[in-house]
């Protein structure tokens, strides 16, 4: 048997195996996750907390009763000196509606969320939990390392990127506040 | 002996290596004198040339991009490079070898600048896709003139494409977690040294101009190679730190293997690392910085002396 090629052979398979087995084991338990339930939450980026001394304050906030949205109204946090901006009052932090199939959000209103029957989280009906995975990628920070960060729905080891939420573009991300699953 | 065969004698000396060009010239020349050749001059305007191009474009494009316009960006970097490939690519032969590289080399610069310009004209996302694709068509173009004009130079890039491609096809599969970028990069690094192996025993260069040159690469490529594997062993702690000191002490022995004294450096290198990484982990405490410090040092001129040693012993002066 020629010889000659073998450390070329083994050099280029080497790279390409390694890719193809990372590739099967990551990604395999990825391809079994198809969440079925959407969800209705309130955006990460909603200063919608009454300690939060942020430009908005909201009066209510949001749970359920059964399986049903209702309003709870908050402890309205006065700002502890005049140095503190004055907050600006409003109502209840803006409702969005997340549907899994189409990856994509669109705000609801509070009536139109009282018709939704739901379930609490923080896992659906079908066992799918959301996060905020912060993937550090590079080479130990010598090529240029970044941290790409996503909201994930995950089962298991399966998990997988959820696109459309909105203000997940933001800096300091938090766990997203589902309010409920809708059954 | 005549001076038929007295030339022939001196002829397969120079193909040995024995002796070079420079050795006759040197002896040709009346004084004995070592002689200025022209060559090398024309060599060092080429390569002087090479970077005051590139800078120049570099200049252009941070200065007036915007006045320049689509037309101006695209021509200044990928038209260049299209263009300082193609040079490079039909200049063969022996006469425009140093020519021919810095073309080579220009293009190999300027082409992913031109078609990260062309990506950012268009308003598409430079991706992992993207990068893959460049790196894997620029792989393609530089074995391609590879296999025709066999350009040291070529092999650098080539290497350089194949890791470019491999990192961002991982990063299309979003696999590039710490430890995964670790294990990636040993892996990268093992390919490195078997190309390098390959390219040391199956390539054979007719001039020894260009035997130096091969040699220098293939000195680069298996120190580069040895830190790609070791480097992120030294980085993963646990088990790896046994399997490190066995890589260093494999690294070793596989520079006086095949011959490479920038790997055996590279190896001692790597070897004072291990040695101040395992010091500050698991004997700082117990012995205190002092002490550490003295038997560091030691250990250091240790290595220093004993890479020396090693390198004067097992690895003669590159043969070519």
């Amino acid at each position: 048997m020629n010889t000659k090629h073998t450390p070329l052979i083994v050099a280029i398979a080497l790279p390409v195996v390694f890719v193809i087995v990372l590739a099967l084991v990551v990604l395999i338990p990825n391809m079994s996750i198809k969440p079925q339930h959407d969800f209705i939450y309130i955006s990460p980026n909603s200063p919608g907390y009454a300690n939060d001394f942020g430009t908005v304050q909201y009066r209510n906030t949001y749970d359920l009763k059964e399986d049903k949205i209702v309003l709870k109204p908050l402890t309205l946090v006065p700002t502890p000196d005049k140095s503190f901006p004055v907050p600006v009052y409003e109502n209840a932090p803006t409702i969005y509606y997340y549907d899994i199939e189409d990856q994509a959000s669109r705000e609801i209103s509070l009536e139109e969320a009282q018709k939704l029957s739901l379930q609490k989280g923080p896992a659906s009906p079908d066992g799918y939990t959301v996060s905020y995975d912060m993937n550090h990628e590079g080479v130990f920070e010598i090529f240029g390392s970044q941290d790409k960060s996503a909201y994930i729905i995950s089962k298991g080891n399966g998990k997988k990127p959820l696109m459309g939420i909105v203000g997940s573009d933001m800096y300091y991300q938090a766990e997203l506040n589902i309010i409920g699953w809708i059954k | 002996m005549d001076k038929t065969q007295l030339l022939a004698l001196v002829q397969e000396k120079i193909n040995e290596g024995v002796i070079s060009k420079e050795d006759l010239a040197m002896i040709a020349s009346s004084d004995g004198k070592p002689v200025i050749q022209t060559k090398n001059l024309t060599n060092i305007f080429y390569i002087i040339g090479g970077i005051i191009a590139v800078i120049g474009v570099v200049i252009l494009l941070a200065q007036n991009w915007t006045e320049i316009g689509f037309v101006g960006r695209i021509l200044s970097t990928l038209g260049i490079s299209i263009v300082a490939y193609v040079i490079g690519f039909v200049m063969t032969g022996n006469v425009h070898r140093v020519f021919s590289q810095v073309f080579l080399t220009v293009s190999g610069i300027l082409a992913p600048v031109g078609i990260l310009v062309l990506y950012r004209e268009f308003s598409l996302d430079f991706n992992s896709i993207a990068q893959a694709s460049t790196a894997f068509a620029l792989l393609i173009l530089f074995m391609v003139a590879y296999r025709h004009n066999k350009r040291n130079i070529l092999v650098l890039w080539s290497m350089l494409w194949m890791t470019w491609g491999y990192y961002s096809v991982l990063g299309y599969f979003s696999l590039l977690t710490a430890d995964v970028a670790k294990l990636a990069t040993m892996i990268i690094g093992i390919s490195y040294l078997l190309l390098t192996y390959y390219f040391q025993h199956n390539i054979q260069m007719l001039d020894v101009d260009e035997r130096k040159e091969k040699y220098i690469v293939e000195n680069i490529l298996y120190g580069i190679g040895t830190l790609l594997v070791i480097v992120p062993a030294l980085f993963f702690g646990g088990i790896f730190d046994f399997i490190t000191l066995l890589l260093v002490f494999g690294a070793f022995y596989l520079s006086i293997y095949v011959k490479s004294r920038l790997m055996l450096v590279v190896s001692g290198v790597l070897l004072i690392s291990y040695i101040l990484k395992i010091t500050s982990k698991y004997f700082v405490d117990s012995i205190g910085w002092p002490l550490a410090l003295i038997a560091i040092g030691f250990c250091v001129i240790a290595i220093g002396y004993g890479t020396l040693y090693v390198s004067r012993t097992y690895i003669p002066k590159a043969k070519v």
